[in-house]
């Protein structure tokens, strides 16, 4: 099995409902818009369960200096939020990194105290850094 | 004053309610969610079988379970619990699974999971290999089970069985 391709679950799955289908797809038939219609629905569907089971169930609203310099609910504190989800909590440097994150931030927030100019700094950084890592 | 703490409690009980409960109707916390392109990917180097489940969830009872979810009401396909069971295969090497659930928006349905991970693979080596053979662009002459599916196919005009 070593030198077969790699497949995703998804790729199986559509095999499993038509395997001449997704063989026509894969050779490049196009499919027609009703096919796009329901491709679009189905994920803007998965897109707000997702949203819906974080709130609900576990996703940290933790995020201090993101918070500290654009506020709780900024579509860029949102977005480090999920980067921190999907992307750091599922590696062990990456979590290391989000819990020594943890331990440093709300003191480093307390030093940089309520100052307008430096919070502004501190969203232009964190924007930047959003931005780096494929954020807004 | 007695009606208005009842309402009070109500309310409360309400927010609560709303807090604890779970969109997916599998309670626990949420150890992995796909949140698209920059989410992880499990791979399985034993099966070469990679997978973004939908989401992962610690059962309050301290298993793990896996869910897909299926944007229309009640009906699971053969192809939901395929996909599904290579997607358990894949996370399987990273982390121990107990239970597997296809979630439709009206319900969800438990999938059997063997505690081999072979006789997992054997139930669905079929799609597996036909899966490589899309992806060599392998022309597969084998239609869809249900017939009565391919009326409303988006690949219709495509089709070379119809002919």
């Amino acid at each position: 099995m070593k030198d077969e391709p790699y497949v995703s679950a998804s790729e199986i799955g559509k095999t499993a409902w038509c395997p001449h289908g997704a063989s026509l797809l894969a050779r490049g038939a196009k499919p027609d818009a009703r096919h796009f219609e329901r491709t679009n629905r189905g994920t803007a569907s998965h897109e707000r369960l997702t949203e819906e089971v974080r709130a609900t169930q576990g996703r940290d609203k933790r995020c201090f200096v993101a918070t500290y310099a654009l506020g709780t609910n900024h579509p860029t504190t949102n977005r480090l939020r999920a980067w921190r989800d999907d992307f750091l909590l599922q590696h062990s440097a990456g979590r290391l990194f989000v819990t020594g994150y943890y331990l440093l931030s709300p003191r480093l927030i307390r030093v940089l105290g309520n100052n307008r100019r430096v919070r502004l700094i501190c969203a232009w950084a964190v924007k930047k850094f959003a931005h780096c890592i494929g954020g807004r | 004053m007695l009606l208005i703490g009842l309402l009070i409690l109500a309310f409360l009980a309400w927010r609560w309610s709303k807090r604890r409960g779970s969109p997916l109707g599998i309670p626990g916390k949420l150890l992995y969610a796909d949140g698209g392109r920059r989410s992880r990917l499990y791979s399985s180097k034993r099966y070469r079988i990679n997978a973004k489940p939908d989401f992962i969830i610690r059962l309050p009872s301290g298993e793990n379970a896996i869910a897909e979810y299926k944007d229309r009401a009640n009906r699971v396909y053969e192809s939901d619990i395929v996909q599904v069971l290579s997607s358990v295969l894949a996370v399987r090497e990273h982390m121990p699974l107990q239970r597997a659930y296809v979630v439709t928006r009206n319900g969800k349905q438990e999938i059997p999971l063997p505690a081999d991970n072979d006789e997992i693979y054997r139930r669905i080596e079929r799609n597996v290999t036909w899966a490589r053979q899309v992806k060599k662009k392998e022309l597969i002459m084998v239609g869809c089970r249900n017939k009565g599916a391919c009326h409303k196919c988006s690949l219709k005009h495509a089709c070379e069985l119809k002919k």
